[in-house]
């Protein structure tokens, strides 16, 4: 008990404790030995009612500003300062802060309102930049994984971020022997029909080795995951469901796990469900081993050192980093070009190398996302020092105030302090706000963030980014807190009798913050401006097709039962006879995939010229199409002639090139009439074919993407897989592409079909994440300008306020009284205009961070520039009006009687 | 220099204690005990209130420190009530009884 006693006795300061701390705890023991003969409540009661009371006492005692004797008596000392008294200190100047807030609503919900905007605005950047960038990889030592990948010097052309081409079986059985590798695991995807419970489906499926979830530390909610050596060929094939397919098509039951389900004609059993966990390189369905692809078991595939289709990961040994391991990988593949000199002859050679796993998954998300920070940090700014104004404004009122306890002695520190903690309440005030506006906001750039990483899925609004915002509330709070302290050293010399300047001092610090929201709001305007332009010329840039009476959709039966090409060629032949009867499909085309539905990358080496003996180098897609697929995109062609009906196989072996590769690759060296021939880097060149026509560039990833070389083959000459139909239509188009789809399925009901729709309609899906920048930095851009103008006004109006009895004399000696006006006007354009070439130069800054977002604009646009300069001054100048106009018709009486 | 009237109203605690102490000399056990004796149990101060109002009282000087009586534990400090002390409760004692008349005139109060 006298341990609690001596516990409870902390709550005196510790002079009070040294006097009479002893004699305390003898009343407190000697009471307590009367009470413990007296029953259980009155040792309760008394227990409560002492500690009550001791710990009351004790914290008045701490709060008085009384001193103590000195030992010895005599002469009084200030109260010891310790964490205690601060705390208590603290908590009596929030009390007064309340109370003095309570009296003035408008000034603070102006302020928090203000704060949560910006505070919010940054919070749930904070989270989605945390969320990509900071937080650690869900995988088991995520930083301990790689990707191994190859890269060509034909491949090396505009490709950021180091290797990127897949590897075949041969190179990932070498790679297992590379020292400072701990395990290798091989990924790739392909789509699959799987008949389940809800029929036929289309899924994305993740070829894996069955080392791979081990390799991440994925350990399944349900059921398992592989077993090793489950991924050699000859085992009962087996899946396993990601979270979400799980949720979606089993509706979450868990006797999913162990139930039968059919794919490629085969029944595969469901082991394991996926925990809901962010999945890489790609958010697939379900995932299975490599015994389970056709296509990776096929003994010729997996003979063919070329036959590269495969991601790699590795798990780096404890002792070896990135750096290391690029250099062992780098090695590794210097070892299996020499070794297999016929399969790796490549001009400048074929190397290996590694990349960071985070790095690989962040690496898109990077050039928007921090743009972002540093636009929404302008706007905490602006919005700090437009709290920064009003509370400037609020000091000032109650100068009166401030000066009559200035001199009655309350030092500067103290007054400093009061108004420090009014700030601070108002900043963690306007965070809490803010957070309403952050959990919002995060929700939205999470989605966003999908287009560029898969951990975007990480982004959520927890224990970090909280602690983010209560930190900035804070130092958001000490910042603009900073400007009302002018307010207190003026208070303390007018106080104390020293002379100081009046009401200007107080104006001038007004008007620089004012100056600084303006020049924050033109550079974040430019800023939405160079956006919202990059975003009008990417949609109105023609893609060099028609887009909006094209409908497009891509069919994908099992392979149990096309398992070969031709089969869904016949089937997509079918669906066109029957069409060539319906007046709305003008033409109908057959092609591996759909321009702008489907991304379409993958770049090889040629070689083109008037024969073997005259080639010149060029790197080119390729894409199979079929007669019809020029008209179906109304694509113009420039020179020679399209594919025909004749250009069968057998007949000779031509191709068409887009503009692009003819100035690239063809000025002065060939012309239509010449040859091309695929040269893959490590095999001999194929047979070279004859280049009948040239073709306008068609973008096919979109207006804003780069527009690339390309060969086009007729689908007749190749063996590719052309399972998509494209279809010109006259009327609807969202009608015509039902009648398609139907046509389809009433000749294969179990036909699986995706990505259907108007060329139109996905051209505006990608134009998406373009949009929502511009639209998010907009809003930042608007918040910004309210505040700035709303500055203004009240810069002009205090200028205005304070020479209220200046102009009354003027006109009382004969100035007209739009001089008044003048006077007033001429201070808050002045801001404004100082602000805007401020905000110029600031201006210049963002354009360059935003650099990477814009298309088809310069980041000095002298036009978005040139608007902003006609807008900002304008706008300032009706802000300033009403001030103004209402100085100018002052009641001359009211104005001098007042004063 | 201070007058008793400066010190008026007393609060409930400061009373109590120099009514406790009155002419004699208490240390805190004691002052806590007669407290509760002289008010017939009625008033009852706890030591943590004591020793804040004893630390204020004796700023203020009401009560001063006072030598040990022979015998007693040399941990406890006794405290006497000092002139001033004396002066003040006189002065609260004529501000009751002209409370009381008041009361007693407009027939608020009995006796």
């Amino acid at each position: 008990m006298r341990t609690f006693h001596r516990l409870l006795l902390r709550a005196y300061p510790r002079r009070f404790r040294e006097l009479y701390g002893a004699e305390l705890e003898d009343a407190f023991h000697a009471m307590w030995t009367s009470v413990r003969g007296r029953g259980m409540a009155a040792r309760v009661t008394f227990l409560t009612r002492t500690t009550l009371d001791t710990v009351r006492s004790g914290l008045r005692e701490r709060m008085s500003t009384r001193g103590y004797r000195m030992p010895g008596g005599g002469g009084l000392r200030r109260p010891a300062r310790g964490l205690a008294t601060g705390l208590a200190d603290l908590a009596l100047d929030v009390r007064h802060t309340v109370r003095a807030l309570r009296a003035a609503p408008g000034y603070v919900a102006a302020v928090i309102v203000t704060l949560a905007l910006g505070i919010g605005a940054n919070t749930a950047l904070f989270s989605t930049a945390w969320g990509i960038f900071g937080r650690p990889l869900p995988f088991d030592d995520g930083s301990d994984l790689v990707r191994v990948a190859a890269t060509r010097p034909d491949w090396r052309e505009g490709m950021a971020g180091g290797p990127q081409l897949p590897l075949s079986v041969h190179e990932i059985h070498d790679l297992r022997e590379v020292d400072g590798l701990a395990s290798v695991a091989e990924y790739h995807r392909m789509t699959f029909t799987l008949i389940g419970p809800g029929g036929p489906a289309l899924v994305d499926a993740g070829v894996v080795s069955s080392n791979w979830f081990e390799l991440l530390g994925m350990r399944p909610t349900l059921g398992r995951a592989l077993r090793p050596g489950e991924d050699e060929v000859g085992t009962p094939p087996v899946i396993v469901l990601g979270h979400e397919f799980w949720m979606e098509t089993f509706d979450g039951d868990p006797d999913a796990v162990g139930s039968i389900v059919r794919m490629n004609g085969q029944p595969h059993e469901i082991v394991g469900v996926l925990p809901p966990m962010p999945q890489f390189p790609d958010v697939n369905d379900i995932y299975l081993p490599i015994s389970a692809c056709p296509t990776r078991s096929d003994p010729a595939f997996q003979a063919d050192r070329s036959a590269r289709m495969m991601t790699v990961y590795a798990r780096l040994d404890d002792d070896v980093d990135v750096d290391a391991a690029g250099l062992a990988v780098g090695d590794a593949g210097a070892r299996i070009s020499e070794a297999h000199p016929d399969e790796y002859r490549i001009d400048g050679g074929w190397t290996l190398g590694a990349v960071s796993l985070r790095e690989e998954l962040v690496r898109d998300a990077r050039p928007v996302v921090w743009p972002l920070i540093g636009i929404a940090a302008l706007l905490l700014l602006a919005a700090c020092a437009n709290a920064a104004g009003l509370a400037l404004s609020r000091a000032n009122r109650r100068m009166d105030s401030l000066r009559i306890r200035a001199a009655v002695g309350a030092d500067r520190l103290r007054l400093a302090r009061e108004l420090m903690t009014e700030t601070v309440l108002l900043g963690l005030l306007g965070g809490l706000v803010g957070l309403s506006v952050a959990w919002s906001g995060t929700e939205l750039l999470a989605r966003f963030a999908a287009d560029f990483t898969t951990r975007a899925q990480e982004i959520r609004l927890d224990a970090v980014p909280l602690l983010f915002a209560l930190g900035l509330s804070g130092v958001t709070g000490i910042v603009f807190g900073l400007a009302p302290l002018l307010a207190v050293r003026r208070a303390h010399s007018l106080g104390t009798g020293r002379r100081a300047t009046t009401g200007r001092g107080g104006r001038r610090a007004q008007r620089v913050l004012v100056g600084v929201q303006v020049a924050i709001a033109f550079a974040v305007v430019t800023g939405a401006g160079l956006l919202a332009r990059s975003f009008g010329e990417a949609a109105t840039t023609s893609v060099g097709f028609e887009t909006e009476s094209v409908v497009t959709a891509q069919f994908l039966g099992g392979r149990d039962r096309y398992p070969d090409a031709t089969d869904v060629r016949d089937l997509l032949e079918r669906v066109r006879e029957r069409l060539a009867s319906d007046p709305t499909f003008r033409a109908v085309a057959r092609a591996p995939w759909a321009p702008l539905a489907h991304t379409m990358n993958g770049r090889e080496s040629f070689r083109v010229g008037r024969g073997p003996d005259a080639w010149s180098p060029a790197v080119a897609n390729v894409r199979a199409v079929d007669p019809e697929y020029f008209e179906v995109l109304g694509v113009e062609l420039l020179e020679g002639r399209l594919p025909g009906p004749a250009d069968t196989l057998g007949a000779e072996e031509v191709a068409v090139v887009n503009r692009e590769f003819r100035d690239r690759w063809m000025a002065g060296t060939a012309e239509v009439g010449d040859l091309v021939a695929s040269c893959p880097a490590e095999t001999p060149c194929g047979e070279p074919v004859r280049i009948v026509g040239v073709v306008e560039n068609m973008l096919a990833n979109g207006a804003d993407a780069e527009v690339v070389p390309e060969i086009y083959t007729p689908l007749e000459q190749t063996d590719w897989f052309a399972s998509t139909l494209l279809a010109r239509v006259a009327g609807d188009p969202r009608s015509a592409l039902l009648t398609l789809v139907e046509t389809a399925r009433g000749l294969d009901p179990d036909l699986a079909v995706r990505d259907a729709g108007t060329l139109e309609e996905f051209r505006t899906e990608r134009l998406a994440p373009r949009r929502f920048v511009a639209v998010l930095v907009l809003a930042f851009a608007l918040v910004a300008a309210g505040l700035a103008f709303t500055g203004v006004f009240g810069v002009s109006a205090l200028a205005a306020a304070a020479r209220r009895r200046e102009m009354g004399i003027r006109r009382v000696l004969g100035a007209p009284p739009a001089a008044a006006e003048r006077l007033v006007l001429r201070e808050g354009l002045g801001v404004a205009l100082i602000g805007c070439a401020a905000g110029s130069a600031l201006a210049v800054g963002t354009g360059e961070l935003l650099r990477g977002l814009l298309f088809h604009v310069a980041p000095r646009d002298p036009w978005v520039f040139g608007i902003a300069w006609i807008l900002f001054p304008l706008v300032a100048l009706i802000a300033c009006r009403i001030p103004a106009r209402r100085a100018g018709r002052d009641d001359l009486r009211s104005v001098l009687g007042s004063s | 220099m201070t007058r008793p009237d400066d010190f008026l109203p007393l609060s409930t605690p400061v009373l109590h204690i120099l009514l406790a102490i009155g002419g004699g000399r208490l240390h805190g056990l004691g002052i806590i005990e007669a407290i509760e004796a002289k008010s017939e149990g009625r008033a009852v101060i706890l030591p943590g209130t004591l020793y804040v109002t004893l630390n204020r009282m004796v700023d203020d000087g009401l009560v001063a420190e006072a030598e040990r009586p022979e015998g007693a534990d040399a941990r406890r400090k006794y405290w006497a009530v000092t002139d001033l002390g004396r002066a003040v409760v006189s002065a609260e004692m004529e501000r009751m009884r002209v409370l009381m008349e008041v009361a007693r005139r407009d027939a608020l109060a009995e006796g």
